[in-house]
């Protein structure tokens, strides 16, 4: 017999942990289902960052509270504790593979500022996980760990949810298992979103880093791999600690080989790495997919990364996890009432209207783009020898490409003087990413399961 | 005392303090200030000890979490400790002058959802006191606004001796809001009536029906009063409230007189006052653009009368939320949105999806029906049915509205005369015609 519930959540990440609360706070009989043994143990590659902790973002504005050691977000009027180290992150740093640097802010400047001056926040997940866990339950909400949910049938006044040996029925059920959400691909939601490629993954926590200024976000690019190659630098919140991404769209890049670019091959990259001792390994492998723009069908409801383009960033996960979590409460209430339902189509509107619309995926995918596009590692070269001035400091993928764009715009009489070629191969960036990207798409043919 | 506040709230009540909620929450530092030596006395009539639990009520759905003794509001997502008693209330009885009667909600107790929850004031307050307690938060009671000065970048709000600096005020001093007046906000919006009040709670009353909410319409010396019954949320009190929007009725002895009536006397045999208290609100048409100079007008401040409980505690919320995003916006020097948006959410909510005059039309059945004959016949005629379960007045009177519609046809045929005051009335708009006659 499967036990009953208003709401069923599958997937204890930052989302589905936000969506619990919400939803016990407002009293409903909730249970939260995680695959992990152990919830507060993060098994994947992970940044570790708030973004955009400098500006809006789905039109909330996230923040550290230092001194009540908490993270809030105002506009929505939720908040949490966290109680764990934190690292500012004072710029955001692109380099072409010679070197040439592409700054989001210059870091000799935002520290003077202080908090208001970081793009983003590097904070311990696993600590996160913990903190969010503590007060899910004190909300009331039953957490089992250990459920891998297979099978999901929606009916017309519940779903019923399946796994490892169990089963749970809830009134609603709130998908929040990420990207590559199996919940999402058996309800069918994943028909019509177009795929664009996978985003492989592997990394490490590592020490002892030679990095030009320790407090920022870095990334590089390689042209060097049979597909281009990607490297981000997360600081962590520990000391002389960071975490080091390796990231390719396309399966015939070889992570081995873009790590072996950055760490010996390249003469600007390779003495950042001399001395690096490598603390943690972890990898990860996804769908890109468009995102889904009808969250919500047959009761199941989806939040956070598993209806997004990839990723919505811990930022949007939480936002909308919370967010679904305070719809379902709705739903739950009209129901008990019998009054016209609401709270889920409100729910949908909204991420139409915050995420669908004013964060368009495409524009999430061109900073995977640049590559695909000029597709020469002198092109790069050039075009970023050109940046002359710094960029606004940022650490938002969609506000990042819009500076981009601007910044193009000023040096396109440049780039026409000198390089009239490359202009052709820019011109591209106004296509579907479908197009930009379709390299990389055949790249990943034959789709396998990703497990 | 700190030297500098980032937010000045004036007023203790739920507005105020869910405003300081709002902002304490988010680590800024709040000073409340409230007239009363305790905030958490009622000191004046208050009949919105009310929470609808059963419809969307100003964008939002009130829940009581009955297993973590909460408030809920789902759709903003808020909710705060409420650990005091509360009944729930299934039916909305109206009577005429000559008992004729209409009922919202059909009366099937522990069937249908409740339409409204009746709790208690006093703990509402404490709990919120309790709930917003911590460092950022100084509570000031015994502290009556007096003033306020504008310099650059700070207002200074004066309290008899004591000054508060602060980057934003937000002034939650309820109906009759001294902050508004003074600030000369009053004089864009439309002075409709005044509201006099005598409320007390009372023992022993055996009320027509249980679990309700009973109001009656009634005229003492031909002045239109109205009479509201609210269960309290505990024990057998209730809270009796007399109003009229007539000066010159002595509403004490209007009490005795109502009591000892033949059609109340059965209600009051037994009836004994335990608390009494009195008020008299000034209506005013609602503020249009609650911010300006950095202060925002939160809850019944800048409403029409009362936006009731729900409305008030939504807008302190929110309002709260709004100012602490503009701080954040000012520490991180981008550009300010936050509360336009509030200003847009106020605009659309209750402006424009809740119009005063229907408020308004549940104090002016008297002067739209003109005589108690009248007012006998149309609830005799609209009280054949039950109207669905609401005590929502905007909603309540689109439901009225609606059905004296459908009446037309039949009201024409029997009573024409009748018809013809209806049709004078209810061409006007409410304000207008209580401000007609009560000029008069």
């Amino acid at each position: 017999m499967a036990k009953k519930y208003d709401l069923v959540i599958v997937g204890a990440g930052p989302s589905g942990l936000l969506a619990a609360k919400a939803a016990g706070l407002a009293g409903l009989s909730v249970v939260l289902l995680e695959r992990k043994s152990d919830i507060t143990r993060l098994d994947r590659m992970c940044g570790q960052t708030l973004v955009s902790v400098n500006d809006y973002y789905f039109d909330d504005l996230v923040y550290y509270n230092r001194q009540g050691k908490s993270i809030g977000f105002i506009k929505n009027g939720f908040s949490f504790a966290y109680d764990g180290p934190v690292q500012g992150c004072n710029a955001w740093h692109i380099y072409s593979p010679c070197g040439n640097r592409m700054p989001f802010g210059l870091p000799e400047e935002t520290r003077k500022q202080g908090d208001s001056g970081m793009v983003g926040l590097a904070y311990d997940k696993e600590i996160l996980f913990r903190c969010l866990l503590e007060e899910v339950q004190d909300a009331g909400v039953e957490v089992c760990s250990g459920i891998d949910v297979s099978g999901v049938e929606s009916m017309k006044d519940r779903v019923k949810v399946s796994g490892s040996g169990k089963a749970f029925e809830g009134s609603y059920l709130i998908a929040a298992d990420g990207t590559n959400s199996r919940i999402a691909r058996v309800c069918g939601f994943n028909e019509g979103r177009t795929f664009y490629s996978y985003l492989l993954c592997r990394g490490s926590h590592m020490r002892k880093l030679d990095l030009p200024d320790p407090d920022i976000l870095l990334s590089g690019i390689t042209y060097r791999t049979p597909a281009p190659g990607f490297m981000f630098i997360f600081p962590r919140p520990y000391e002389g600690e960071c975490s080091v991404a390796f990231l390719a769209l396309d399966p015939r890049a070889d992570l081995e080989k873009v790590e072996r670019f950055f760490t010996h091959e390249s003469p600007f990259f390779l003495p950042w790495f001399k001395n690096a001792e490598s603390t943690r390994q972890l990898a990860s492998a996804q769908y890109i997919y468009s995102p889904v723009k009808e969250p919500y069908k047959g009761r199941v409801l989806l939040a956070g990364d598993t209806g997004a383009c990839q990723e919505l960033e811990n930022t949007g996960a939480m936002i909308s996890g919370w967010k679904a979590g305070s719809a379902i409460a709705a739903a739950v209430r009209e129901d008990r009432i019998g009054i016209a339902s609401r709270g889920i189509a409100d729910y949908v509107q909204w991420w139409k209207a915050t995420y669908i619309e004013k964060c368009p995926h495409e524009a999430y995918l061109m900073n995977f783009a640049l590559p695909y596009v000029l597709d020469t590692e002198e092109d790069l070269n050039y075009l970023f020898s050109l940046i002359k001035e710094p960029l606004p400091p940022c650490w938002n993928p969609y506000a990042a490409i819009g500076h981009i764009g601007q910044l193009m715009q000023g040096l396109i009489p440049t780039i026409q003087e000198e390089r009239p070629a490359m202009l052709q191969k820019l011109a591209k960036m106004s296509q579907p990413m479908s197009q930009v990207l379709a390299e990389a798409t055949r790249g990943c043919a034959p789709r396998m399961e990703l497990k | 005392m700190k030297e500098r506040y980032d937010v000045t709230v004036i007023g203790a009540g739920p507005a105020g303090l869910l405003a300081a909620k709002a902002l304490a929450q988010n680590g800024f530092d709040v000073a409340v200030l409230e007239r009363k030596q305790d905030p958490a006395a009622i000191t004046r009539a208050c009949g919105q000890s009310l929470l609808p639990p059963n419809e969307y009520f100003f964008g939002d759905i009130f829940h009581y979490n009955e297993r973590d003794k909460r408030f809920c509001f789902s759709v903003s997502g808020l909710s705060f400790p409420y650990t005091g008693p509360v009944k729930s209330l299934y039916n909305w009885h109206m009577f005429s002058p000559g008992m004729k009667k209409m009922q919202f909600g059909c009366g099937e107790e522990k069937k249908t959802a409740p339409i409204a929850l009746s709790y208690d004031k006093d703990v509402l307050i404490k709990d919120l006191l309790r709930d917003i307690a911590c460092d950022h938060v100084d509570v000031c009671a015994g502290t009556e606004y007096t003033d306020m000065q504008f310099g650059p970048g700070t207002i200074v709000v004066k309290a008899g001796e004591k000054a508060f600096q602060s980057s934003f005020v937000i002034a939650a001093d309820g109906t009759n809001s001294r902050v508004v007046q003074k600030l000369g906000y009053n004089s864009n919006r439309r002075h409709i009536a005044n509201l006099y009040v005598q409320s007390c709670f009372i023992k022993g009353f055996k009320p027509p029906h249980d679990n309700a909410i009973i109001t009656a319409v009634t005229f003492v010396d031909e002045k239109p009063v109205y009479l509201f019954l609210l269960p309290r949320a505990e024990g057998d009190e209730w809270n009796f409230i007399i109003l009229t929007l007539e000066a010159g009725v002595d509403l004490t002895a209007a009490y005795d007189r109502i009591t000892k009536d033949a059609r109340f006397a059965a209600w009051f045999k037994a009836a004994k006052k335990t608390k009494e208290f009195a008020a008299i609100e000034y209506i005013y048409s609602p503020i249009q653009r609650p911010f300006r100079n950095n202060v925002l007008i939160v809850g019944d401040a800048g409403a029409c009368q009362e936006l009731e409980c729900l409305g008030a505690m939504l807008t302190g919320w929110k309002g709260g939320l709004a100012i602490a995003a503009a701080l954040k916006e000012q520490e991180l020097g981008i550009m300010p949105r936050a509360i336009a948006q509030y200003e847009d959410w106020w605009l659309n909510t209750y402006i424009k999806q809740y119009d005063y005059q229907d408020y308004l039309s549940i104090f002016g059945i008297a002067y739209m029906f003109s005589k108690p004959e009248v007012i006998d016949y149309v609830f005799g005629l609209m009280g054949d049915e039950s109207f669905p379960a609401t005590f929502n007045p905007y909603r309540a009177v689109g439901l009225l509205g609606g059905r004296l519609q459908s009446l037309m046809p039949r009201i024409m045929q029997e009573r024409p005369d009748i018809l013809q005051v209806l049709a004078g009335t209810m061409s006007l708009f409410p304000s207008d015609i209580m401000g007609q006659t009560l000029k008069k």
